[in-house]
């Protein structure tokens, strides 16, 4: 790993901050990546993150940090250009296609993805996972739904209530 | 993370996360069948920002008695009265809500929604089923929406009386109205209202 540009990295190296998740295993990025999040960016505005200084993320953990940061590193330039204006269709291609494929895992990890896009405020990321999981829900009746998104067993009161509305609403549901 | 612990993550989201996930899911039948599913889905679900309410069934007019008006009148009675960004309703069978019903949806559209609501009914079921065009509809004297559009060809649709309180549609941007025709009040023309009630209008379609 690169030593920490102390520096404002005008020439040449950019700068990079450091990032501590929950478990306390430390990530060297380009301060331009973790500036994705809204949260972030202040404090790297403020010049925080950098030298040995790091910014703790008592949120996330190491395996959906580095997630994370796969997601802000392939977008960062894009971001960088104010998104289309400069972007071919080539890249925003690469892009999709890359997209499609980062959300192509588990979903134990999408929910852990969508919290910490929610907790750091990366937007596009955010939309992303919530796309995805929406795609999940569309076309299943409620069973399927039920299996797919892993939902508890519901109370017997709240199995009562549902089938009360289901008698009723039924027809919303086929 | 335990792997039985992640079964639960997506009822653990918070309600925000969950609405987000519903801006993906714009039509409600399509939400709502998530709402089955838990008490607290079901709440997010009515109310998420934008509603859809789209009669899916293929089924016609003759068949099964019709529960896509009470679906409606439920989901906008459990939302009480709060706004919505955008409440679109589609029905395809016209005869399974009565006149006085689609007033109720214009109501309640005309006073809660806040950017696009959209109307439409088929102007009618089968060939036999013309007569009833005579029946109106009643737009309020008062609008908060941005957009409206109202495909009502099966009934006419009765202006605001000038005699009553102001009429205002403030933010009004976009009006699309196809009904059969108007029934003006009280000498206040649809001219009157396109040019005094709408100040920000810029997009007009009227047919009838």
């Amino acid at each position: 790993m690169a030593a920490p540009e102390s520096g404002d990295g005008n020439n040449g190296a950019a700068r990079m901050v450091t990032l501590i998740s929950s478990d306390n295993t430390r990530f060297e990025v380009e301060a331009a990546a973790a500036s994705l999040s809204q949260t972030l960016q202040l404090t790297i505005l403020d010049g925080g993150g950098g030298g040995g200084d790091g910014i703790p993320l008592p949120n996330v953990d190491s395996a959906t940090l580095s997630k994370v940061l796969e997601y802000c590193i392939k977008h960062a330039p894009a971001a960088a250009n104010g998104g289309a204006p400069n972007a071919t269709a080539v890249d925003r291609a690469e892009l999709e296609r890359f997209d499609n494929e980062f959300v192509n895992i588990d979903q134990s990890v999408l929910y852990s993805l969508i919290m910490a896009a929610h907790n750091l405020e990366i937007e596009g990321l955010q939309s992303l996972v919530a796309k995805k999981v929406a795609d999940m829900i569309k076309g299943k009746s409620p069973m399927e739904i039920r299996r797919t998104l892993g939902f508890p067993d519901p109370t017997p009161e709240e199995q009562a209530e549902m089938n009360a509305h289901m008698l009723e609403y039924g027809w919303a549901y086929e | 993370m335990e792997a039985a612990g992640d079964l639960d993550r997506i009822s653990a989201l918070p309600d925000d996360l969950l609405y987000i996930i519903l801006d993906y899911l714009p039509d409600v039948t399509v939400a709502a069948r998530t709402a089955v599913l838990s008490r607290r889905w079901r709440r997010i679900c009515i109310n998420a920002r934008c509603l859809a309410l789209s009669e899916t069934t293929e089924m016609t007019c003759a068949t099964a008695p019709c529960r896509f008006a009470e679906f409606v009148d439920w989901v906008l009675a459990q939302r009480g009265d709060d706004d919505v960004e955008s409440l679109h309703i589609s029905m395809r069978r016209p005869k399974c809500a009565s006149v006085e019903r689609v007033n109720e949806w214009i109501r309640y559209a005309m006073q809660h929604v806040v950017e696009s609501s959209k109307l439409y009914m088929p102007p009618y079921c089968s060939v036999n089923d013309y007569e009833q065009q005579q029946e109106a509809v009643v737009l309020p004297s008062h609008g908060a929406a941005t957009s409206i559009w109202m495909d009502l060809r099966r009934y006419r649709l009765q202006l605001p009386a000038i005699s009553g309180a102001v009429v205002r549609y403030e933010k009004l941007t976009t009006l699309s109205l196809s009904v059969s025709s108007f029934v003006e009040v009280g000498g206040f023309t649809l001219g009157d209202f396109v040019s005094t009630s709408c100040p920000r209008l810029r997009k007009l379609k009227i047919e009838c």
